[in-house]
């Protein structure tokens, strides 16, 4: 490593070799204002190094002499100095830019603090602007960092709309707390908990969603843990600092109105291609049976050998007393098929009905005005989601308020409300009888879904509020618990859509007020005040007949949470001597989060109806619930920043907390240092554009993640128990009964504790134009969180313990060269790159913990292996690694072994800007290399014999065996495959050939739906390369500027147009849904594909109106 | 000066950092957590999460080990060979047989604290039972250093005898603090016997029996008679676990193995089970016997998991535990164990006969009585050789262990008691091979002989004292 930087250095130095010397001569020029043109009288000039100087005149016209070489420096109050070398011209001009607010000697730190940029030198930070943010055409900001900082992990779950967005900055750091940042809203740190993602369910949003981009200003990543350590027990995972857009300077008395909309259309990213050539059955026939589940699979007869009538059904007009029939919603009559005569395949058809194009309307209007002592600005936004799911949706109202005020000269008023009105409808997926895309994707190429609820005619009784599925073509009867057969098998994707509710609301408000005042010369106090309020409701409603709920489910989930925190804080200024100067920060905060809920859960419902209704299920079916949890702590910061001249500065940052999560007092220090390289005095006189900044930077921090709270006692319980199988008891049933829960409490237990050394290099060269900030970091997570398992004689199973560590190492580049930049004309192109290696070192007590995913196939950790490794049956192989073979010369069942890594080997991405005048555009793609994934949905569409491979035809000799020792002659002979005689010993048969080792053999239903399925023992062999890459965003946009169509009043108008992931490249051809997806959602597990909902790609039409 | 106010203000911050513990102080208790329980209360949990751990996964494995059920779907197809189990299927029956003993444990010394004598003697049963039973399906197991995690955080494996003789020891105490008429149990919290000791007196003198047997030593026999003798001496003494599969029924009332069936559909029947489709197919059947039992027991070639007008299935109601009808069968076996002559035949024809009156009055068959049903009883010459239960002409004495096991064979169907006997017997050289156990009609099923429970995970990865994993095939430390 070290070796590298030096080698870096050289190059460095090798660039900077300079020119020789010159003569003396006359420069003359003309200084201006830069916005205005205007010329600026009074202008410094002097040449550096020297005491030779000059100033303009009137019309900003100067003269000076100098030698070729020399640096004239042009320096005015209020105006940004610019430094110019002579050449071979003698007329140097300069255009002076403004210096607002003296914006350049201030940073927010990770607080989000006004600070000296000073003490923020040595940290690695990524910024976004918000243009940027708004270009990605993202409604939720996280989702929209995507592609643009490195070191940052983001998963995008799935398209549904409101679905939130997974992110870890350089490596998750803890098992079983959460490995998100903290986010902090204009200096308050607010809550990002999400509830209700597994393997199924639904997917809601994020809280962090709720913060319009329109009203963000910009966002700063910080990653490393000396940039986080200041939050000491927050700091883990890194910190966000989302800035919100503030009041601009606008002429006295007038408003600064700008009106942004846009209107996206969404569709499917990827699609999963489906077999239309067999239809619904077993062994290459349609079974038609009555009483109960009609056959899963679609390894029935060859649609193409139809003759072309129509179904012979059990429906007779004639006779309808007699019959067993549906009619359907529309009032549409299905019978039961008895005979497939038709050709007609419905894959399309049945997609296209729950899957389609689905819209995004966006609104925003943002309006600022300021007066001599203040600045306002307020923000409406409105979105308004229309998702690619029927009947999914996504809506959101915000209003954002944010004024300073500066009443006198010392003290300035900060105050901040953020107010958002959030509601979605999702739909249930992954694995989930009632999610859309298994019932979907199961559904044989022969069956139409369009008929999905309705009455049941049975021989003339009719059972109302039936469920038509492909498995219960004339609906489910309804014959009262206990009775096998009744359930639709799988949903019908319209039923799921139209008659299941997963409705969710929210409330939200964030707001923050803080008071600064500039006591004296050296000293600034501040009190700063944030509170974070939400109050959400999350249902899902399942009617009577739903596949995974047959005899109906209501869960209501009301829950709200609330976050204070307040803070005192000393600024304090020192110069203790010519050469270096102390800035120290004291700070005293208290935090408050509670969390309350209220949950009521119903059961078998009296009446069979889509309405959701607390009076329709007996009180014995009625289980309502609460729970509160609140977690205070105080904490005592500091921070001092040591500069040396302009060359060298040290920060050093402590908190020490104390917390009602672990009992005593904890310190998180840090120590960090930056080198500005660029400001020895012979990097200054080289005096050339090559190298405009080299910082070093260098440092230690030490980070953590508060245990959750009430882990330090042992609790009482209800009691009950159950074998993990379905069998269960409850004490209730009994009289109740509580007794001691089988998990210890722990005093002693502790947060978990991050070290990270990290080094890094930000580069700017060539007169700005190529910047480079690169980092290395190697950081140890210990004493990490889990239920260690105890020995049962012990009186418990588990106890709350800090047992595990893990590492994470890492680099991470971001670059970008402006290749042309000229004031109407500009290029730029630029690049991220993160590498993170996440180990986990200590598992105490177990082989193997899982986090998420199945019994065949989960994702969890391991000693020795990254973090949500993959373990999965494997086929049974010798000691060389080669498969046993059974005698029919198949392979066989083996052990279950870690078969995949999730995470990837590294991440990039390259983006270019181009502006000619006042047209734009932007191209951003990203990828990510390496990693695997468990491919589960083309496992069990193998299964049932929907997946493409399982539809070929294959010739082959008749004495060709299938897994069960079955001869391909015999298999046609008797009628238990789809297949003909060729007449000459060979046959051609549904399903494919392949030789394990021992020969040819025929891979047929007998081997999908066993061993070579997805419900077999052999996950392996549906493992992926999980590599992608995106082309996530490419904006075309064009700014009229000045009056447009006559109006004067309006200053710009911005139009813009957005492709968004408009291509996915996968480097597994096989892939046919998007890698990046998650099924379990932004919880812990990692590279599970399970009839996950597909992403999304979009165009995006924008306008920006400002008047 | 100015260095000297910076100083101040600094010391002012830390100083109000410090005075702030009172801040989070108190917020470290969950609101809504409670951290005690009433120990009659939790006396009722012992009892429900001891008849679970009988009646649950371990009994399932049990079953389908012992050809009384077949695993058919999923992981339960691995399972029913015993050589393909491996500990973490048991980290389920061990987690809950030891939750049992625990919290036994914690109502004996609440108890003890209370003065609540005759339920302190109650604890003392149930954390005896519970303790038995472990150490009769895995042998050497924790018990004395239960439930003392700051002593005993990996607590030491004692030799299967030494459990059995403490637990021995923990029933007499049981007994006489049941018998001191000082305290109670509440009949509310009893979901059994509703307060009654003298009943709860004749559990413990039945499970007393019950160790004594699985002793399987020449002395305990004796002993186990005694003890038979005075437990349950009528049906109305039965301990059932408590179930109500009925579909009004909160699901978590039901029969475990009615849920097991209902939520895991496909993967238990008793489809190749040799119980089913031999032993009660008319093979016990003779001139004195016809068995119905079939019915109680199986369905179709399922699990009779049902309730009908012909009665109810055994895995859909309450489940026997301890009952007359084992006290008589110990008896029987204890005599002639003892006796395993002429004598000892006809005394042990006293209690067999009292037993199969109980059947022919349809006791054991949850009601489906019959009228062709038949149990009269044997004679001795039954068992002579060419006698109706030796038609095979063994000796006599060996003929009437073979019905004796067979008997309990069909007994304990949905009990452990069927597999501990097919571990204690597997290499007794008196109890001739009365199960096809590794046979159904397809044929050989597996090697070897299930003779115990297999260690469970949680034990390796967590127990410093763990002896090591034992093989499937190996007989407990007692039966060796």
């Amino acid at each position: 490593m070290r070796k590298k930087y030096y080698l870096l250095l050289t190059f460095i130095l090798t660039l900077v070799v300079q020119v020789g010397f010159a003569q003396t001569k006359t420069i003359t020029g003309v200084v201006k204002e830069a916005g205005t043109g205007d010329p600026l009288p009074g202008v410094n000039v002097t040449v550096k190094g020297t005491n030779i100087g000059a100033s303009t005149d009137f019309d900003g016209k100067y003269t000076i002499k100098a030698k070729s070489g020399d640096i004239l420096v042009f320096s005015f109050l209020g105006y940004k100095t610019v430094s110019k070398k002579v050449g071979n011209n003698n007329v140097i001009n300069v255009a002076l830019q403004e210096e607002k607010e003296m914006l350049k000697a201030v940073t927010i730190n990770a607080l989000g603090v006004e600070v000296k940029k000073a003490s923020q030198k040595a940290i690695a930070i990524s910024n976004v602007k918000a243009k940027t943010l708004l270009s990605s055409g993202e409604s939720d900001p996280v989702a929209a960092l995507s592609g643009k900082v490195s070191g940052v992990n983001i998963n995008l779950a799935s398209g549904d709309p409101g679905a939130s967005t997974n992110i870890t900055i350089r490596g998750p750091k803890s098992i079983l707390l959460s490995n998100k940042p903290l986010f902090v809203v204009d200096g308050i740190p607010i809550v990002d908990d999400i509830y209700g993602s597994g393997v199924a369910g639904v997917e809601r949003p994020s809280k962090i969603a709720d913060i319009d981009p329109n009203n963000i200003e910009s966002i700063k990543i910080l990653k490393g843990g000396s940039a986080a350590a200041i939050w000491g027990s927050k700091g883990a995972n890194g910190v966000i600092l989302i800035t919100t857009k503030k009041g601009k300077k606008a002429k006295k008395g007038q408003f600064d109105v700008t009106i942004n909309s846009s209107f996206s259309i969404d569709n499917a990213l990827t699609k999963f291609p489906l077999q239309d050539k067999y239809g619904q059955g077993s062994n290459g026939k349609y079974v038609p049976n009555y009483d109960f589940f009609k056959e899963s699979g679609s390894w029935g007869d060859k649609i193409a050998d139809r003759s072309g009538d129509p179904d012979m059904t059990t429906y007779d007009p004639n006779n309808e007393q007699g019959s067993l029939y549906f009619v359907d919603q529309d009032g549409k009559i299905w019978g039961m098929p008895i005979m497939k005569n038709s050709k007609e395949t419905y894959n399309k058809k049945n997609y296209d009905a729950v899957i389609g194009t689905g819209n995004t309307l966006r609104n925003a209007v943002q309006i600022s005005t300021a007066t001599d002592k203040a600045r306002y600005y307020l923000g409406f936004s409105h979105l308004d989601q229309t998702g690619i799911f029927a009947n999914s949706y996504y809506k959101k109202l915000g209003v954002n308020y944010n004024s300073i005020m500066k009443p006198n000269k010392k003290l300035t008023i900060k105050t901040n409300v953020q107010y958002s009105n959030t509601k979605q409808n999702a739909i249930q997926k992954g694995s989930n009888l009632s999610g859309l895309l298994l019932g979907l994707y199961r559904t044989p190429a022969d069956f139409d879904n369009s008929g999905y609820f309705g009455e049941r005619h049975e021989y003339g009784v009719v059972t109302k509020y039936s469920h038509r599925s492909y498995r219960q073509p004339v609906g489910t009867p309804y014959k009262g618990r206990g009775y096998l057969g009744q359930s639709a098998g799988y949903n019908n994707p319209l039923f799921t859509v139209y008659k299941q509710k997963d409705p969710y609301y929210s409330n939200h408000i964030i707001t923050g007020t803080n008071f600064s005042h500039q006591t004296l010369e050296w000293l600034r106090l501040t009190a700063k005040a944030g509170v974070d309020y939400a109050n959400e409701k999350a249902d899902e409603y399942m009617p009577v007949n739903s596949a995974d709920a047959v005899t109906g489910y209501y869960d209501t989930y009301i829950y709200s949470y609330l976050q204070i925190s307040g803070d005192l804080i000393a600024q304090i200024n020192t110069q203790i001597n010519d050469d270096i100067t102390a800035d120290i920060l004291l700070g005293y905060n208290i935090f408050h989060k509670e969390y309350d809920y209220n949950e009521s859960t119903y059961y078998d419902f009296i009446l069979p109806t889509d309405v959701p209704n607390a009076g329709n299920a007996v009180n014995e079916k009625k289980y309502p619930g609460f729970g509160t949890s609140v977690r205070r702590k105080n904490s005592g910061y500091g921070t001092a920043t040591i500069s040396y001249k302009d060359l060298l500065y040290t920060t050093l940052t402590g908190r020490i907390e104390r917390s009602s999560a672990y009992y005593g007092l904890i310190a998180y220090p840090s120590v960090s240092l930056a080198f500005d390289v660029h400001n020895l005095d012979y990097f200054k006189k080289q005096d050339s554009d090559l190298l405009n900044q080299l910082t070093l930077r260098a440092s230690w921090s030490k980070v953590g993640n508060e245990p959750p709270p009430y882990r330090l006692h042992t609790y009482y319980y209800p009691a009950s128990d159950g074998d993990g199988y379905g069998s269960y008891w409850s004490a209730s049933d009994y009289g109740g009964a509580f007794w001691r829960s089988i998990i210890k409490g722990n005093p002693e237990i502790q947060p978990e504790i991050t070290t990270e050394l990290e080094f890094g290099a930000d580069i700017k060269m060539f007169d700005h134009r190529l910047s480079l900030n690169a980092s290395y970091y190697d950081s140890k997570s210990t004493d990490l969180i889990l239920y260690e398992k105890v020995p049962a004689a012990t009186g418990y199973l588990y106890k709350w313990n800090n047992v595990a560590e893990m590492t994470n190492k890492g680099y991470e580049l971001e670059a970008s060269y402006k290749i042309i930049n000229k004031r109407d004309l500009g290029l730029t192109l630029g690049g991220t790159y993160s590498k993170n290696k996440n180990t986990v070192t200590k598992l105490k007590g177990s082989d193997y913990i899982g986090m998420d995913g199945f019994i065949s196939t989960s994702s969890g950790v391991a000693e020795g292996y990254g973090y949500g490794i993959l373990r999965s049956g494997d086929f049974k192989r010798d000691a060389n690694g080669k498969l046993v073979l059974d005698a029919n010369g198949f392979p066989q069942a083996g052990e279950k072994i870690f078969a995949g890594d999730p995470n990837p080997d590294f991440k990039a991405s390259v983006y270019t800007n181009f502006n000619y005048k006042n047209f734009s555009l932007r191209v951003l793609a990203d990828g990510s290399f390496g990693g695997q994934s468990w491919y589960g949905t083309y496992g069990a569409l193998t299964y049932f014999g929907r997946t493409l491979e399982t539809a070929n035809e294959v010739t082959v000799d008749g004495s060709v065996v299938n897994s069960r020792g079955e001869t391909v002659q015999s298999l046609v002979f008797s009628h238990q495959i789809a297949g003909v005689d060729n007449g000459d010993g060979t046959y051609t048969v549904r399903g494919n050939v392949q030789d394990f080792g021992a020969g040819d053999v025929l891979l047929d239903q007998t081997w999908y739906t066993g061993i070579g399925g997805g419900f077999g023992p052999v996950g392996t062999q549906f493992f992926r390369d999980a590599t992608w890459i995106k082309l996530r965003e490419v904006t075309a946009g064009y700014t009229f500027k000045g009056k447009v169509f006559g109006m004067s009043k309006i200053k710009s108008v911005y139009f813009g147009v957005t492709g968004r992931n408009l291509y996915l490249w996968t480097k597994d051809k096989r892939w046919n849904i998007d890698p990046e997806s998650n099924l379990s959602g932004s919880s812990k597990g990692r590279g599970l594909q399970y009839f996950n909902h597909p992403t999304t790609k979009s165009i995006i039409f924008r306008t920006t109106i400002t008047f | 000066m100015k260095t000297y106010n910076k100083l101040i203000l600094i010391l002012a911050v830390l100083g109000l950092f410090s005075s702030c513990k009172k801040f989070v102080e108190g917020y470290e208790k969950n609101p809504t957590g409670i951290d005690y329980t009433v120990v009659d209360q939790e006396m009722t949990a012992v009892m429900l999460e001891n008849q679970f751990f009988q009646k649950a996964d371990g009994l399932r494995i049990a079953m389908m080990w012992l050809n009384q059920a077949t695993g058919s779907d999923r992981q339960y197809v691995t399972l029913d060979d015993w050589n393909k189990a491996s500990g973490s299927d048991f980290n389920g029956p061990w987690n809950e047989v030891y939750i049992t003993m625990t919290h036994a444990d914690i109502v004996e010394k609440q108890a003890d604290a209370d003065g609540n004598i005759i339920l302190r003697g109650l604890a003392k049963l149930y954390k005896a039972w519970a303790g038995g039973e472990a150490a009769s399906l895995w042998g050497d197991v924790p018990f004395s250093q239960l439930n003392q995690y700051e002593l005993y955080p990996d607590p030491a494996y004692e030799h299967q005898g030494d459990v059995l003789d403490q637990v021995q020891d923990l029933l007499d105490e049981a007994i006489a603090d049941l018998n001191s008429g000082v305290g109670r149990i509440t009949p509310e919290r009893d979901i059994y016997f509703e307060g009654n000791t003298s009943k709860w007196v004749k559990i413990a003198h039945g499970l007393k029996a019950r160790f004594y047997l699985h002793r399987h030593q020449p002395q305990a026999y004796a002993l186990a008679l005694a003890e038979a003798l005075q437990g349950p001496s009528d049906v109305s003494d039965d301990l059932y676990a408590q179930y109500d599969s009925n579909d009004d029924t909160p699901y978590s009332k039901w029969n475990p193995t009615k849920q097991f069936l209902e939520s895991r559909s496909g993967y238990l029947d008793a489809s190749e089970a040799w119980a089913r489709t031999k032993l009660l197919n008319g093979l016990r059947n003779n001139v004195k016997t016809k068995d119905y039992r079939k019915a109680y027991n199986y369905a179709g070639d399922g699990l009779n998991a049902a309730s009908g007008a012909t009665g109810t299935g055994k895995f859909f109601g309450d489940m026997p535990m301890v009952t007359y009808g084992e006290m008589l069968l110990i008896a029987t076996e204890a005599e002639l164990r003892q006796h395993p002559d002429a004598t000892g035949i006809n005394n042990a024809l006293t209690h067999y006969n009292n037993y199969r009156n109980l059947l022919a009055a349809g006791e054991y068959m949850g009601g489906y009585i019959n009228s062709h049903m038949k149990y009269d009883s044997y004679d001795a010459t039954d068992f002579d050789a060419g006698g109706i239960e030796n038609q095979d002409n063994i000796d006599p004495v060996q003929a009437f262990f073979r019905e004796i096991f067979e008997e309990r064979y069909i007994f304990f169907i949905g009990d452990y008691e069927s597999f501990i006997d097919f571990a204690r017997s597997f290499n007794d050289p008196i109890v001739p091979e009365y199960m096809k156990l590794h046979y159904n009609s397809n044929g050989p099923l597996y090697s070897g002989q299930p003779l115990r429970f297999i260690y469970p995970q949680v034990e390796k990865d967590a127990n410093a004292n763990f002896p090591g994993m034992v093989d499937v095939n190996e007989a407990l430390p007692l039966y060796q």
